[in-house]
Order: structure tokens, then sequence, then C-alpha cells
């Protein structure tokens, strides 16, 4: 159960990273980064989505534009700004540092 | 056969069986309350509203237009309890974000964090700089002036108001406060205000001091009209004031006490006062109550001026009242070991009176 909390708080943790990743990755709406997380460690719902996208907006990280889609009610389709490719590039190196720290620590068990 | 209900889903609608209703409201209330401090609060509402639906189109067609309780279930399942971040509400959202608009900005004590009143602490969060570099800044004056700077840290200390409330502790930082707050905090603290007001007016009946009171609600109440933003009583200014007010108070009122001790002392020696011999035939207690009378008399209108001080530095005046007195004892005492060492006869009349304490004193005072 412990346990099962510690990987909550990894995952709450990465999820914004993630979602610069996957929005740096293509134009997209928020069925798409939905679709693109389900079946991974990272499956989320609307309702911490929207939520999320809402802050990394206002700390001015991504942006939207609405596109009228076929079917259906016009869609925002989310996209990374340079503020935001800052971020994630600054994100990407913080995680490298950490995968290597990680390697390294495991190398040295007996 | 069930109710239908007709919902507007981000300007859509939708038909839906009433317990599928039901279940959709205490969704949307829940999502309501838990993003009451998120300034973008609508804007989710009506994404959360517009993915309900979409869900909801999915699930009708095949000559169905009505969702079942079943259905919502699953799509509220779907959407998921709604969550905030972590950050704490009304925080700023990390150094990235841009700063907004500035609230009124203030030199307030900033207690958390102090190394000792809060004095650098709150000088930083006033000039937007880090609270050490304020410390090594004041470290280095103190050496530089040979400690003249650690005078200005003691009046900073005694005149520099409190921060104790969320929206000082912003005004410290020059934040904005939201609104709501604000006007809630107002209306505790002058119900706060008042019933401290009702326990000083019952304990002092003093007609002059109501006046004193008065005059100061009536002031405070001014400022509070002309200056909307900030918190009705007390004001900023009148704080400042009681911290400058009271260690003269102190002060003065500690005069007085060693002055009222001499005259005493020299009324019990040598029935003398100030040069002024006594007429034989009055009795000595008639001289120590007038003496009394006199000293109440004099006193009044520092005691007004000290309480007033007390009830203008809000609920969180207890550190202040212990300082006011360790204060006036400290001088009492100062003022008693500088009249032992440097004037003469007090250092007699002293112990005159711890050793011969059942003898002519008590036969001259009358008893």
């Amino acid at each position: 159960m412990s346990s099962g909390l510690k990987f909550l708080a990894i995952r709450k943790g990465l999820l914004e990273y993630l979602l610069l990743k996957i929005i740096a990755a293509d134009k997209v709406y928020v069925a798409d980064i939905l679709a693109r997380l389900a079946g991974t460690e990272f499956a989320t719902q609307e309702g911490t989505l929207y939520p999320l996208l809402s802050k990394i907006r206002r700390e001015d990280l991504v942006d939207y534009e609405w596109q009228e889609s076929g079917a259906g009610p016009p869609r925002k389709y989310y996209r990374l700004t340079a503020k935001g490719r800052a971020q994630l590039g600054e994100l990407n190196d913080y995680w490298r540092g950490i995968n290597r720290t990680v390697e390294q620590l495991e190398r040295q068990e007996p | 056969m069930n109710k239908v209900i007709t919902v507007n889903l981000n300007g859509r609608a939708y038909q839906v069986e009433e317990q599928a209703f039901e279940a959709l409201r205490a969704y949307l209330d829940e999502a309501e309350r838990l993003l009451a401090d998120d300034p973008d609060r609508r804007e989710i509402l009506a994404d959360l509203e517009q993915a309900i639906g979409d869900k909801g189109s999915r699930c009708l067609g095949g000559g169905k237009n009505v969702l079942s309780e079943a259905q919502m279930k699953r799509i509220l399942e779907e959407m998921g309890p709604v969550e905030i971040g972590d950050e704490p509400a009304g925080g700023s959202a990390g150094a990235s974000a841009p700063r907004e608009a500035t609230g009124p900005k203030r030199l307030y004590l900033v207690r958390e964090g102090a190394m000792i009143a809060g004095v650098c602490n709150g000088l930083a969060a006033y000039f937007g700089v880090d609270p050490t570099i304020v410390r090594l800044v004041f470290v280095l004056l103190l050496f530089l002036s040979g400690g003249l700077v650690a005078i200005a840290y003691l009046v900073l200390m005694f005149v520099v108001p409190t921060a104790t409330t969320a929206e000082e502790r912003a005004a410290a930082r020059g934040l904005p406060f939201n609104a709501q707050e604000l006007v809630d905090q107002a209306k505790r603290h002058y119900s706060d205000v008042k019933e401290s007001h009702q326990r000083w007016r019952e304990k002092r009946q003093r007609r002059k001091e109501q006046a004193f009171w008065r005059a100061k609600e009536r002031r405070a109440r001014e400022e509070a009209q002309s200056r909307p933003f900030e918190r009705p009583q007390p004001g900023y200014g009148a704080r400042v004031a009681a911290g400058i007010a009271l260690p003269l108070v102190g002060v003065i009122s500690a005069a007085i006490t060693v002055a009222g001790l001499i005259v005493l002392a020299s009324l019990l020696t040598t029935g003398d006062v100030l040069g002024w011999t006594l007429p034989v035939d009055l009795p000595a207690w008639v001289a120590i109550a007038a003496l009394v009378a006199v000293w109440a008399i004099v006193t009044a209108p520092l005691r007004a001026v000290r309480y007033a001080s007390y009830e203008a530095l809000g609920p969180r005046r207890g550190w202040f009242v212990i300082w006011d007195g360790v204060l006036w004892l400290a001088l009492v005492v100062l003022a008693g070991w500088f009249a032992m060492r440097y004037v003469p006869g007090v250092d007699e009349f002293l112990h005159g009176l711890f050793h011969g304490w059942h003898q002519p004193l008590f036969v001259f005072a009358g008893f």
C-alpha cells in the first residue's frame, strides 16, 4: 500500500514532464493526450488532466487554439510556447541526470 | 419508466435520467468545490462539461437519445475525480509564474523563519531579496557601525508591526490578496477587536479612557474608509504609533515611579517633601494617601495611552505587554541601583529599611 503511494507520488511528479513531451511532439487535443497515456503507467483521466493543463497554461508553458472538428464542437489544440520548450529542455537534462545517477548506483552494487 | 431531465453541458443540451442527473450534479459540484481556488475554474469546469458531453454523445445513437444512470456513472468514472496540483492554494505557481499586479506593500516583521524578531526577514520580504543577504548586510553594518545598528534593530523591532495574518504576510511581500478572504478576515478581526474592546471596557471604567478609545476608533474607521484595501482596525499607522508610544510611556512611567519612591522615602525618613516640611499636626498616613492620589492622577493619562496602544496592537499583543513590563522593571531597578551607588543617603536609608524593620519607621508612620 505504502509503496503504491510512493509510486503515485513519482507518477504525479512526472506527469507534467510527460505532458510537455507529448505536446512538444505534436499538436494535440485532450483525447489525443489521454489516448497516448492510456495503457502506460501514466494512464490519466480528464479530472486530473484539465486542471493540470490549465495550470501549465497559466505558467505560460503551453498555449491552445480552437479548431473545428469534423464531428461535434470545436476542440482545443495544445502546443508548447517558447518558454515551455525551454522548460522541457531543462527537464530532459534533469531526467537524463537522474537516470545516470540511478545507473551508477546500480553498477556500484555488489 | 424514468423521468428525464434536460441538462446544458457547456452550451449543448443533453437528456439524462433523473438519477443520472443527480450523479452528474454531485460530480460537478464536487469539482467546483475542489477548484474554488483555481483562477481558471470557469474554464476547467467548461472543459469538464464538454468532455462529459462528448462521452455522452458516443453512448447515444441507435435510436437512443437519453443517457441512463449506468451510462452516466461509467462516464464519470472515466472522467476520474478532479485533482488539483500539490501546490498550496493561493500560493504562487513557482518562480516561473509571472508576478501578478502588486498589492499594498508594507514593512512588517515576518516571524516565519525569523532568527530574532523577524526584522531582517521583513526587510527581505519588503525589498524582495533573500533574507540571508539582508542578515549578512546587517551583521556587516553591525561591525562597521560599532553596534549602533543594533539600536536601529531594537527600534524597528518595537515600532514595526508583526505580520500575523495571511493578508499581512501578503502585504509584506506586496502581493495581491484575494478580495473575499480580505473581507472575511476584516470581519473576523473586527469582531475580535470588538470582543477584546468589551473586556477592556469592563475592566477600565474611566470615562477619560473611553473617550480616548472612541476618538481612536473613529480615527481608525475614517482611515479605513479612505483606504478600502486596508483592514479596518487596528490600522498599520495605529500599530506603528503604538510601537513608538509604548517604550516612551514605559520610560516616563518608570521615571514617575522612581520619583514617587524618592518622595515616599524622604517622607518616611525626614518628613520632608522636596524641601517642604509637613505640618506637625498632619498624620503621616494622610501624607502617604495624598502622595498615592497624586501619583494615580499623574499616571492616569499614561495608562490611557498604554491601554490604547495595547488595543491598537490587536489580539497578538501579549509579547508587547511582557516587554513593556520588563522595560519598566529594568528601568526602576537601574534607577535604584544608580541611586544606591551615587546618591548619598540612599544606601543608608535602604539599609535602615531592612535592618530596622520594626523600629521608629512605623512609629513615625503612625501605625
